[in-house]
């Protein structure tokens, strides 16, 4: 399951209308269709874009870039793929490109608290904090902090593999076609990014058991 | 022994992600039991995944709808054809059609011939200055039209080739290919098929994708005076030169033909390359009567037979539309490619907050085609539950 409760193998059966009957419609002209997949689909591409970039605002356009590149090539989409797949190829070119272009790492996300309570919607908050006291708050965002530096620390290839795979719960055969690699290839991404993420936490103090 | 625990380590991931069959999975944790460092390890990596799982979902802005769809109707990226504007175009195309038959009934005669085309670009200019110069579809098919059988509509069904012309499409490419076809009053053809008059005006396609094309047209039976066994000859022009008198002889206004049944004509021309589609419709015409395509009689088209009359009309936000069928259309309405939008979509929602107008438009009906800003939207229902 997802973090949207979703199961990611299932949602194409799970949802009516299926990816494949909206592909059709689109195709045919209807435009409802095309917004329906964009709204089943919007919140799982621009969660990955967003923990794979770490600023809503270059997530919210690569995102928008996805969406309008997606409506183009609706036509030539064959339906070897499913939806989600090709969507996040998509969106991993395009982030990859947006990266390379700001001739950065990634994130440069606010990580005080005020500054995301402010930025709502879209941004990043534990789930647990319901109730928290001042001090709470002030660990959650130390916490938060060193999870963000670590994500920002590893090598490009490594967090998209581990963004997409805690994220979105893409099994590694969807993940290798959308990032168009073998799947043993994933399976090694996935073991360096959480050995690298092991070892970076453990120096921030973060993972005392 | 590092080695074998470099080796289980290796499995970390594919065991945490639920990736090893029931088999590796039991000899994996048989493995690591055994083992306390990698038991500790994988424990380690455990709350890894946990510590990134325990952070919220980032929802999509609500803007990101609104961006993706108003880029959309900005850049006017369309892929599909516009299938429900033929329908739209009846009364308007009907009306120019009964212009000219009515026109050439009067004051001249010509005889069927199935295998030849013909232009008739000097009728062009009338009907469409009788467009362009207000001449409302409604009237002009209530006036003119004495009855259906007058003036036939058809949908001319012509998938573009993607290679280029052959020895088999003499015409050449003449015209370069464009970002946009012509607007429908642009061109008027008058092509002889099949035994039916035919005019024919392209109404909409897709730059993007010339593989979708529509064409309309409308016909005319052949005249009831004409027989089979006369050759095709040139719809003359409105002062015949005395070369063609010969064949054609001008004569007093015949009487009015006989009421026929509506005949629905499909033409499938399936010839058409890129060049030869984004060409005005005069050339697209040339190009299919050349090969000698025919038209051909379908009776299981769409029913086009009839010139949707106009049945009320009324202002809103400053705009005259008239209720044809079931559509209430701005009147200046002229084939304009137009984007739909369903009532129960973002779409039409962000359509309203970008123009306030819409709303009062809305409220004529269901259906209705209008134009704020630069384009034109068909309104229709919301999707039925």
């Amino acid at each position: 399951m997802n973090e949207f409760g979703q199961s990611a193998e299932a949602l194409n059966d799970a949802i009516e209308p299926p990816d494949a009957a909206l592909v059709m419609a689109c195709r045919e002209g209807d435009d409802a269709a095309f917004e329906a997949l964009m709204r089943r689909y919007k919140d799982r591409v621009y969660n990955v874009l967003y923990r794979f970039l770490g600023h809503r605002e270059d997530a919210l356009d690569v995102a928008q870039e996805v969406f309008l590149r997606a409506y183009r090539g609706l036509p030539d989409f064959r339906g070897d793929a499913r939806v989600y797949t090709w969507l996040y190829r998509i969106a991993v070119n395009l982030a990859r490109n947006r990266v390379r272009d700001l001739g950065r790492k990634g994130r440069d996300r606010a990580t005080s608290l005020e500054g995301l309570d402010e930025a709502a919607p879209g941004v990043a908050r534990l789930a647990t904090a319901d109730r928290e006291t001042p001090r709470d708050r002030a660990q959650r965002g130390e916490l938060e902090a060193a999870l963000e530096a670590c994500l920002d620390d590893l090598p490009e290839t490594y967090r998209l593999a581990f963004v997409l795979r805690i994220y979105d719960a893409l099994s590694y055969e969807a993940m290798a076609d959308a990032l168009e690699c073998p799947a043993g290839t994933v399976k090694s991404r996935l073991n360096q990014a959480r050995r690298l993420l092991r070892a970076c936490l453990d120096k921030h103090g973060v993972l005392e058991p | 022994m590092s080695d074998e625990r470099e080796e289980i380590r290796e499995l970390f991931s594919a065991y945490l992600d639920g990736e090893l069959d029931a088999e590796a999975r039991a000899r994996f944790e048989e493995r690591v039991t055994a083992v306390p460092e990698l038991r500790e390890e994988l424990d380690a990596w455990r709350r890894v995944d946990g510590l990134y799982r325990g952070l919220a979902p980032v929802r999509a802005p609500e803007e990101l709808e609104a961006r993706v769809l108003d880029e959309l109707r900005g850049r006017r990226i369309r892929f599909r054809r516009p299938r429900v504007a033929p329908v739209r175009m009846w009364p308007m195309l009907a009306a120019a059609a009964c212009f000219l038959v009515v026109a050439g009934l009067m004051f001249f005669q010509f005889s069927p011939a199935p295998s030849r085309t013909h232009l008739a670009s000097d009728k062009a200019a009338p009907a469409a200055k009788a467009e362009k110069d207000g001449l409302a579809a409604s009237e002009g098919a209530s006036r003119a039209a004495p009855g259906p059988e007058a003036a036939y509509i058809v949908t001319l069904d012509m998938p573009v080739r993607e290679d280029s012309p052959t020895a088999e499409s003499p015409v050449p490419p003449a015209v370069k290919e464009a970002d946009a076809l012509p607007a429908p009053d642009a061109d008027s053809v008058r092509q002889r098929a099949g035994g039916h008059t035919l005019e024919g005006a392209v109404i909409g396609a897709v730059p993007e994708r010339r593989r979708d094309l529509d064409v309309i047209g409308y016909a005319t039976p052949p005249e009831p005076s004409s027989t089979a066994a006369e050759p095709a000859a040139p719809i003359p022009a409105p002062k015949p030169p005395p070369a063609a008198a010969e064949s054609v002889v001008p004569a007093p206004p015949p009487p009015p033909p006989a009421p026929q049944a509506a005949v629905p004509l499909r033409i499938r021309a399936g010839a058409l390359d890129r060049a030869e589609a984004s060409a005005p419709a005069a050339k697209m015409a040339e190009a299919l009567g050349a090969r000698g395509q025919e038209a051909v009689v379908d009776a299981e088209a769409p029913s086009l037979t009839a010139v949707a009359p106009e049945t009320a009309r009324q202002v809103a936000a400053g705009r005259v539309f008239g209720l044809f069928d079931d559509t209430w259309r701005q009147r200046e309405y002229a084939g304009e490619p137009f984007m739909q939008a369903r009532r129960d979509t973002t779409y039409y929602d962000a359509l309203k907050r970008e123009h306030a107008e819409v709303e009062e438009i809305a409220a004529l009906g269901p259906r209705v085609l209008f134009k704020v800003g630069e384009r034109w939207y068909l309104l229709l229902p919301a999707r039925a539950q």
